[in-house]
């Protein structure tokens, strides 16, 4: 049975393929439109999709979408009622929208599955938004039974939910509702602090270890009323969301000493404070709410999405200090994530299809689920278009780039089966030398474009883990920060004056690179049954050096989508100041390429995040 | 190079060696120029057989007349007009927008928004009321299963 998952029309469309249960494919639809986050229907996406499942035109037997579409807007007309006349702008904004496409989704994935020549099934499936998030991150899950928490800002109504998962069924216990939500109130600082709502939260997240923790009684007191079992009500005098285009109100700027931080400014000290602050009122909820999960069910292990489960320093405290002897995240744990869930919801429940689990391996197969590019097909394409390069034998590959890793080359890599998610997990990532003190700047400015204060991530060697980091389970998916090692961190004295960027480059560890602030790290450990390929990089690279870690970071550039194609790679290659490029088995030096002539101003067409 | 087939897959999500998409393009535009001229004709005969208009009419029609000839033997000039034409479109599509949804919006939920300040209902749950323990909501039972089949 064919079960094609559509999540879509919110932000991060994207597609998955359910065959028989077994996950087969999954992509976001940025990656192939190239504008990040996109969030129309997935026609890209479908279609690669069926094509990897080698879906005939008329063998879709299911199609699922990720939410109620009629609840959603039920909830929104319910919300101009509640604060008409205000409004009034953000109503002739959403009205459109809803009149020409939400309302018609049926018809609109008919209308797109037709064009692209499939037929649309009779079976059309109507998950709830949280009921797709609890799925994908269940279902795909290693545990026979577990509790689940879901955490986005918002679905139909539900904001957070609470459930529990067994077997092939899954329920849903209860909810938080609309407007209270956890993953709004994160949303409302990510905006207060300047950084681009549903996709700058990450960078308030990296921001938080400069601050300290002094408007947490203001939050507390002012905004937030936190019960003992982690539910919460929003006091909404503070946020504009319901009735206005922004998220917070002057009452907010009030409360924070001043209007919220023009985008592309400098950041201050209370932008710092802030987002400490806000993070550790986070961590707080959703620990309660990590032992209130424990507590209605009895579990032993926790499953976790929405994109509040993309807050990776929340999610290591859960695993450290929290209730649960197992947590497991979906890698995306957005709602793209959603597609998936919607489909396996399909396949085990409305269908009762059984469900395996051995309590070890899940089934996500790495999150590698996109399109893969031959060697011969990389081969074509670069003869076509003249561009040098050098095949490496299979032996030689893995030692060749991790020796340039050495030699303080800054690496670009594309390979294998692109990931679903959020996260390049050594498929589509560049790579650098963690034990290089200029590799942070080097990396941030002449390559990802963007602000310095954010750190790298590691890729470690699954066995090496704990020799590195405070770490004692695998974290594949980078959903988990963890401490570097005590006896490897260095704890100079902060000098007042010191400016961000030159805080952010002190050596505070035997791995400056990939060491936060706070001696943090956001780790991914990687497994040679999972990803061979990356795994001997690594492993090539802890021979040469002694350390089997690499930094990684995603393949694009700031308000770029990461890259999919071999094509893709090559323009991200060429744009920046990288020094090769590995596709599949060919190496590229950028000393050898033809001079890049760009069509157009490139950085114009990225919205900045 | 000439023996090399791209993969179903592959084709799919990255067509590089489809060198004939640009012809496509080009070979649809006379009839993309053809359906805008005979909209155009029908607005030019409704105004002037029937609103007795001279010369909006004539306007139109040479109008119609540089569309099609612009795109079989001036593409760029077709690219332009078509631009123009959208974002003529879009403007009026959202001053349509304003002058419907402004009656509509203040009448119909100011309205709603009176009865439920009348009946002190508020589904937001606005106040942070601190009397309660929790906040957690029952989440309603899971619907027979053909309830999936519903948008709601
Ligand atoms: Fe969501």
């Amino acid at each position: 049975m064919n079960i094609l998952g559509i999540s879509a029309y919110y932000h991060d469309a994207a597609a998955a393929l359910v065959q028989d249960g077994k996950i087969v494919a999954a992509a976001q639809e940025e990656r192939f439109s190239r504008r990040k986050h996109d969030p129309n229907l997935p026609i890209n996406a479908i279609s690669y999709c069926l094509a990897e499942g080698g879906v005939d035109p008329d063998g879709i037997d299911v199609v699922t979408f990720y939410d109620k579409p009629i609840t959603k807007f039920e909830r929104i007309l319910q919300t101009y009622f509640s604060v008409a006349p205000k409004g009034f702008r953000s109503f002739v904004m959403a009205l459109p929208i809803w009149m020409k496409e939400k309302l018609w989704i049926p018809y609109q994935i008919e209308g797109a599955l037709e064009d692209h020549g499939f037929k649309m099934p009779k079976d059309l499936i109507f998950t709830e938004h949280h009921e797709s998030h609890a799925a994908s991150a269940f279902f795909p899950s290693p545990f026979e039974s577990a509790a689940i928490l879901t955490l986005d800002g918002v679905g139909e109504w539900a904001t957070s939910t609470l459930g529990q998962g067994s077997g092939n069924d899954l329920n849903i216990i209860k909810q938080i509702r609309f407007p209270h939500s956890l993953g709004l109130l994160y949303s409302a600082f990510t905006y207060f602090t300047g950084f681009r709502v549903n996709s700058g939260e990450y960078k308030l997240m990296g921001l938080a270890p400069y601050g300290e923790p002094v408007y947490v009684d203001a939050i507390r007191d002012n905004l937030i009323d936190i019960k003992a079992d982690g539910s919460f009500l929003l006091n909404m005098e503070y946020f504009a969301y319901l009735d206005g285009l922004t998220m917070t109100n002057e009452r907010f700027d009030a409360l924070f000493d001043g209007p919220p931080r023009k985008p592309e400014t400098e950041i201050s000290r209370r932008e710092m404070d802030l987002a400490r602050s806000i993070q550790v009122v986070t961590e707080d909820i959703v620990m309660l709410m990590a032992h209130e999960a424990r507590k209605q069910t009895g579990e032993k292990d926790l499953c976790l999405a929405g994109g509040v489960a993309l807050n990776c320093v929340a999610n290591g405290k859960i695993l450290r200090d929290g209730p649960f002897e197992n947590v497991w995240i979906q890698p995306a744990a957005g709602d793209a994530g959603g597609a998936l869930g919607s489909a396996l919801f399909a396949w085990h429940v409305v269908k009762q299809q059984p469900r395996t689990a051995d309590n070890k391996t899940d089934s996500m197969r790495g999150s590698y689920l996109g399109p893969t590019f031959s060697d011969d097909e990389v081969e074509q394409f670069l003869s076509a278009r003249e561009y040098p390069a050098r095949r490496l034998s299979g032996e030689e590959r893995a030692g060749t780039i991790a020796q340039l890793l050495d030699e303080q080359n800054v690496v670009g890599v594309c390979q294998g089966r692109m990931e679903f998610g959020p996260r390049a997990l050594g498929n589509r990532s560049i790579l650098g030398d963690p034990r290089s003190e200029k590799m942070q700047s080097t990396l941030n400015l002449k390559i990802k474009h963007r602000e310095s204060f954010r750190p790298f991530a590691p890729s470690c060697l699954v066995e090496r883990a704990g020799e590195y980091f405070e770490l004692d389970s695998p974290s594949p998916y980078m959903l988990l920060t963890a401490q570097v090692r005590e006896e490897r961190c260095r704890h100079d004295e902060v000098p007042d004056d010191i400016t961000m960027r030159d805080r952010v480059n002190m050596v505070r560890s035997d791995l400056p690179a990939i060491t936060h602030v706070d001696h943090s790290a956001r780790v991914q450990t990687v497994d040679r049954s999972v990803n061979p390929e990356y795994y001997d990089i690594i492993k090539e690279f802890e021979e040469r050096t002694g350390y089997g870690v690499v930094i990684n970071t995603s393949f694009n550039v700031r308000g770029e989508p990461i890259v999919c194609t071999p094509e893709d790679a090559y323009a991200c290659f060429m744009r920046t100041d990288m020094d090769y490029l590995a596709v599949g088995s060919f190496l590229l030096s950028k000393k050898d390429q033809p001079p890049w002539d760009e069509k157009k101003d490139w950085e114009q067409s990225l919205v900045l995040d | 190079m000439e023996d090399f087939q791209q993969n179903h897959v592959s084709r799919t999500v990255w067509p590089w060696m489809d060198a004939d998409g640009n012809a496509a393009e080009s070979g649809s535009l006379p009839r993309r120029a053809a359906v805008q001229a005979v909209i155009m004709c029908a607005i030019a005969s409704v105004l002037f057989f029937l609103l007795h208009h001279h010369v909006m009419p004539v306007i139109i029609l040479v109008l119609a007349t540089i569309v099609v000839l612009s795109a079989f033997f001036a593409p760029a000039l077709f690219h332009g007009i078509d631009r123009f034409g959208k974002a003529l479109g879009q403007v009026v599509g959202i001053i349509l927008t304003w002058m419907l949804l402004i009656p509509f919006f203040y009448i119909c939920f100011t309205v709603g928004r009176l009865l439920l300040v009348v009946l002190k209902v508020d589904p937001m749950r606005r106040k942070a009321e601190t009397g309660e323990d929790t906040c957690w909501v029952q989440h309603p039972e899971r619907p027979p299963l053909d309830r999936y089949g519903k948008r709601f």
